[in-house]
């Protein structure tokens, strides 16, 4: 009786689609939605192109409220001072849908920008359609691109978002370091947990 | 000291203890260090009153969620990644524990992962005793890439994170984000046995008198 269950079971699997597809762009692949202009909080509109730094580009996937940005916010701020200094162009992007996630207003922004003293810009994703080219899932997630414009590295800031005192591995402070060296980044993938993106409807 | 695999949360308590609810207690068993107090003491009678074991958090890494999944082999298991900080998480809570009562009776077990910070403990509990959570969760302890690779590699690390293992053990489905409730319930159902059926060994009570308002 089982094994008749199993193998029902087992027919009907394909049909439990569940997991979310993501078009990740791959080690080497190219910025996506390089030209999409989008809202910086200071009213300017910015795309990543437009950002581009000589060395690099990094972009990181950010929002407002999140407790995992949050963590690691202070240590955003200096490595995104530190990467700009390095010739590394820098922006963040808030691609979460408000009306899911009402601490990710626009004003909210504004007011986040300053507050923390970002120094890159912080901008809307008004539609977004970035977020989706770039098959992005949650905040922080960072895409570190290199002077071609050639994905580096993707993942996350270091391994220890509760304690910076206890991180063993500055995944992407490494990475910048190196593609702005003209290197590769020692670690091209990581993961770290953060909050789901609430994207807008299409 | 072996424990008796003891029904908790009210589930099924005249039968022989099935995996549905003795996940929590075996894993309890396994981790008798983590659990500190409170110890189960002689060995209940299988058909005793169904007595909670009692909301408590438990540090672990994806092994030892691997392994209560692989102890509640015979169930359907929902294993469901969330934090007390996540905003989706919280939406979907109440959906989780409605599933797990509407579920009661059938061959079906929710394996709770909190991935809060260890030092919000106190956080969590009260997280979870605001919605009536009276069996073991895990909380993570493991770092962040080994913990998400080990759950599984599709994994981006995005809370919430869901995934689905049929009765076999193996794994049948896995998302990102909170689903609604509906198509939850469906991609359960669809790998239960049907609700009127009784599984070989049942006595006479079936579902029928289990079944709650």
């Amino acid at each position: 009786m089982k094994r008749a269950i199993s193998a029902v079971i087992l027919a009907g699997a394909g049909a439990l689609a569940a997991t979310s597809s993501r078009a990740v762009p791959a080690i080497g692949g190219p910025i996506p939605a390089a030209g999409v202009k989008m809202t910086n909080v200071d009213g300017r509109e910015l795309s990543i192109a437009s950002v581009a730094g000589a060395k690099g580009t990094l972009v990181i996937f950010s929002c407002n409220h999140c407790p995992w940005v949050r963590a690691w916010e202070d240590r955003i701020v200096a490595l995104a001072a530190a990467a700009k200094a390095k010739g590394v162009g820098v922006i963040a992007i808030n691609s979460n849908d408000p009306s899911a996630y009402p601490g990710d207003t626009f004003d909210l922004m504004k007011e986040r920008a300053t507050a923390k003293g970002y120094g890159f810009p912080y901008v809307v994703d008004s539609t977004s359609e970035v977020a989706r080219a770039f098959g992005a899932t949650h905040t922080p997630e960072a895409f570190l691109f290199d002077a071609a414009g050639k994905l580096a590295y993707h993942g996350a800031i270091d391994d220890n978002a509760r304690d910076a005192a206890k991180v063993t591995q500055h995944y992407l402070q490494d990475a910048v370091d190196a593609v702005a060296a003209g290197k590769p980044a020692p670690t091209a993938e990581t993961k770290a947990l953060g909050c789901s993106l609430q994207l807008r409807a299409r | 000291m072996t424990r008796d695999l003891h029904p908790i949360g009210g589930i099924r308590p005249h039968r022989y203890p099935r995996r549905t609810a003795a996940v929590c207690v075996s894993l309890l068993a396994v981790l008798g260090a983590a659990c500190g107090d409170g110890a189960p003491t002689a060995h209940p009678a299988a058909n005793a009153a169904p007595r909670a074991s009692g909301a408590r958090l438990v540090e672990a890494s994806a092994k030892d969620v691997m392994a209560a999944v692989g102890r509640a082999r015979g169930d359907v298991v929902l294993v469901n990644v969330w934090a007390t900080w996540c905003e989706p998480c919280r939406e979907e809570f109440p959906d989780l524990m409605r599933l797990r009562r509407e579920m009661s009776g059938r061959p079906f077990a929710l394996i709770l992962v909190s991935a809060d910070f260890p030092d919000v403990k106190p956080e969590v509990t009260r997280f979870l005793a605001q919605y009536g959570v009276d069996f073991p969760t895990f909380l993570k302890t493991q770092g962040d890439t080994e913990f998400i690779n080990g759950l599984d590699p599709r994994w981006s690390g995005a809370l919430p994170a869901t995934i689905l293992y049929g009765a076999d053990g193996v794994k049948r489905g896995f998302w990102e984000g909170k689903a609604d409730y509906a198509t939850v319930v469906q991609r359960v159902s669809a790998l239960l046995p049907p609700a009127a059926a009784k599984p070989a060994g049942s006595d006479g009570d079936g579902p029928a008198i289990r079944r709650r308002a």
